[in-house]
């Protein structure tokens, strides 16, 4: 003959629990948290706000550090502005090129 | 009657439908009221951030309950790492339990209840208490749980089993 282990009747305990509330917590903690979710959602969208405003002025920070190194790179004598040596001497030298405009008798 | 498909809810509507079955939920998994109360705050927060994310009107309670199930492990979690325990959630929890401010200790009976859920493994403990509290479907507690709904039954099943025996040797 079969027979089956005793189990427990859960229907002694049903749905009830130990756990009590103070008292009128049900009814406000739905403004409570309404009023939490928002105050911490316009925390939160500030934060990212400033984190946005700090990403911006990192890129424009880094965008006029940029043209200042592009002014000094500027600044030096691009290659194509370089006097070539001609059969006639070095007229990267512009001593020696007044110079010879001032002995030339135009 | 809606003109258009159901959309989702903003989030004070969510609050009004949810609070009061997620409270108890997240009670039954942290046991301490005040933890209870922070974690469902953390709770309506995050699905107030990520409310968009839920595309399906159909899976928003499945939804809303993995994210209060999420906290509310993230919270045992954090509070195992601050009292330096290992794999002693039970115990931690009825600790919590018998030093709980907000518990009515007149029946023997239902404290002794809690104390059996207590003792169950985390994942069986949340099965059980999603299936037999909120009466959650199998399909739904599997979302929740990232599982099967075949593995959700067999671990109520067991919690179950496990239960029936706590009770039946401590009462």
């Amino acid at each position: 003959m079969k027979t089956t282990d005793p189990q427990f009747d859960f229907s002694l305990v049903g749905k009830r629990m130990p756990y009590t509330v103070p008292e009128g917590f049900l009814e406000q903690s739905a403004a409570t948290m309404s009023d939490v979710v928002s105050k911490s959602t316009i925390y939160h969208v500030r934060r990212r706000y400033a984190a946005a405003v700090a990403v911006c002025a990192i890129i424009v920070a880094v965008g006029v550090g940029s043209l200042y190194v592009h002014d000094e790179a500027r600044a030096a004598t691009p290659v194509y502005c370089q006097t070539p040596e001609s059969e006639d001497g070095d007229w990267s030298n512009f001593a020696e090129a007044d110079l010879f405009l001032e002995n030339m008798n135009w | 009657m809606r003109l258009f498909a159901p959309h989702i809810s903003p989030i004070e509507d969510l609050i009004k439908r949810y609070h009061k079955p997620l409270y108890w939920h997240i009670r039954r998994m942290v046991v301490c009221h005040d933890d209870a109360q922070d974690v469902l705050q953390n709770t309506f927060l995050q699905v107030h951030l990520h409310l968009s994310e839920l595309k399906d009107k159909q899976q928003e309670r499945a939804w809303v309950y993995k994210v209060a199930t999420n906290e509310a492990l993230q919270w045992l979690r954090s509070k195992r790492e601050f009292l330096s325990l290992e794999d002693e959630d039970a115990s931690a929890l009825l600790s919590t339990l018998h030093a709980e401010t907000y518990l009515d200790t007149a029946d023997s009976l239902l404290v002794l209840f809690q104390q059996a859920i207590l003792t169950l493994p985390t994942m069986q403990r949340t099965v059980f208490n999603l299936r037999y509290y909120d009466e959650l479907s199998y399909d739904e507690i599997a979302q929740i749980i990232g599982s099967s709904p075949a593995s959700a039954k067999t671990n109520y099943h067991y919690a179950k089993a496990k239960i029936s025996n706590y009770m039946l040797q401590h009462s």
